[in-house]
């Protein structure tokens, strides 16, 4: 099984090359085009009670599809927003991927569901986040382009941002302007990372298209 | 007549140089700049034969209902800018006379030559249900026709049996065919997929496909927009 990733970093696309017994899982509505003897079946990701709230939560699909080949075959897919799409292998320690970016991974990968608490809750942003561990690659794709950084010390980065880090670095949840403005105003929720390890945040989200875009529809 | 792509990513455009006796027609609204000879027409229909059937049934495939057209007079050459209204990339096909090639809903862009026709085809309701337009741009004769959509623009060569999910395609040979059909082995499956419905192409000929779907992102961004009133 071969991956290629073509059209970073505005339109990042994947194309695997399969062979007979090869299978890998996507998130839900992420294939553009398969040809060759490939198939493939929605599965619950993590647990239906998760998925259940995965789901209520972050709005993202339960399922997860799983692409199984029966002979040399091809699939394409991409995230569903604009951006680079990166390839990750997974390290020991594990990986923390934002709900919404998470594309695809091969077999050995083990998905779980983190919630990001009370105030992800309420301001709805940072709802949940999705570990990945084990062995093999992920998939992640972006708004915009990717920053990759190794970090060292502390960051903050703004939570729209925030696509995916190492589980060797600590986190926390924080309003940037204090618990008031993280729950009336959804605004101002920020992630505090420190220790080492890397970090990779996208250059665009879509919570400031969607608030640039918003004077100028019609109600 | 001439098609040159500027650019290269997100943000392609394309330049048309063409002289006098050529005719150049476009999606209305796709002009960005012209030189100041061109001459500028709206018209229902590409050329010869005008009526309001032919932007009618362009409006329902996703196009706009008037055609722009551009000329030179006697011994000019003119330019043109044209842009798609997304971000994405553009791609050229070549008309040589022998094969149509048939544009999705929306990705017609541009064309022109010594003798293009464009017709609207019904697609048959099966596209109802697919989020495909029920009618299709066809593109025949010779010259050359632009077209552009949502993220990069892929040729694929396909040779026998070929899946493509809905809201991808841009433009494909009619030497191919397709159906539409579940994009699972049952219509749960396909719908618990989040997959939905493809298209089953089956033949020999060329496909153009786009990497990004609008629909999809529309679903991420509506969500984070205000509700109507």
């Amino acid at each position: 099984m071969e991956f290629e990733i073509l059209g970073n970093p505005d339109f990042g696309e994947a194309r695997a090359k399969l062979g007979a017994g090869d299978s890998f899982h996507a998130a839900s509505g992420a294939m553009n085009w398969h040809r060759g003897p490939v198939s493939f079946r929605a599965k619950l990701m993590g647990g239906f009670f998760r998925s259940l709230f995965r789901k209520i939560l972050g709005g993202t699909s339960m399922f997860i599809n799983e692409y199984q080949a029966t002979g040399p075959s091809e699939v394409a897919f991409s995230h569903c927003v604009a951006g680079t799409l990166v390839k990750i292998p997974v390290t020991s320690e594990g990986l923390l991927i934002s709900g919404g970016s998470f594309t695809a991974c091969t077999p050995g990968v083990d998905m779980r569901t983190q919630f990001g608490g009370f105030k992800a809750f309420f301001s709805g942003k940072g709802a949940f986040f999705i570990e990945a561990s084990g062995s093999g690659d992920v998939f992640f794709g972006a708004y915009g382009a990717v920053v990759e950084k190794e970090l060292d010390g502390e960051l903050i980065v703004d939570n729209g941002h925030v696509l995916a880090w190492e589980n060797t670095l600590d986190w926390s949840l924080e309003g940037a302007g204090g618990l008031k403005s993280t729950l009336f105003s959804g605004e101002g929720l920020v992630m505090r990372f420190s220790g080492r390890g890397r970090i990779w945040v996208q250059t665009r989200h879509l919570t400031g298209t969607a608030g640039w875009i918003t004077p100028f529809l019609r109600s | 007549m001439k098609f040159n792509i500027l650019e290269t990513g997100a943000f392609q455009s394309a330049l048309v140089e063409f002289e006098h006796g050529e005719e150049l027609f476009s999606e209305s609204g796709a002009m960005v700049r012209a030189s100041g000879n061109v001459e500028m027409d709206v018209s229902t229909r590409s050329r010869g034969k005008s009526g309001i059937m032919g932007g009618l049934k362009r409006m329902i495939s996703g196009e706009s209902f008037f055609v722009s057209t551009y000329k030179v007079g006697p011994g000019e050459k003119g330019e043109v800018g044209l842009a798609p209204v997304l971000p994405g990339e553009m791609k050229t096909i070549s008309l040589d006379g022998s094969t149509t090639w048939v544009c999705s809903g929306g990705s017609f862009i541009a064309a022109g030559g010594d003798d293009v026709e464009m017709e609207t085809r019904f697609q048959g309701f099966g596209n109802v249900f697919s989020g495909e337009g029920l009618f299709f741009l066809e593109l025949s004769g010779v010259g050359d026709a632009l077209v552009g959509g949502f993220g990069a623009l892929h040729e694929i060569e396909v040779s026998g049996e070929f899946t493509l999910d809905t809201g991808h395609l841009i433009a494909y040979e009619k030497t191919l065919e397709y159906k539409i059909s579940k994009a699972a082995s049952s219509l749960t499956q396909s719908f618990l997929s989040g997959e939905g419905f493809v298209m089953k192409f089956e033949g020999h000929g060329k496909l153009i496909v786009q990497t990004h779907d609008v629909t999809g992102f529309g679903k991420r961004l509506g969500p984070l927009l205000p509700e109507r009133e």
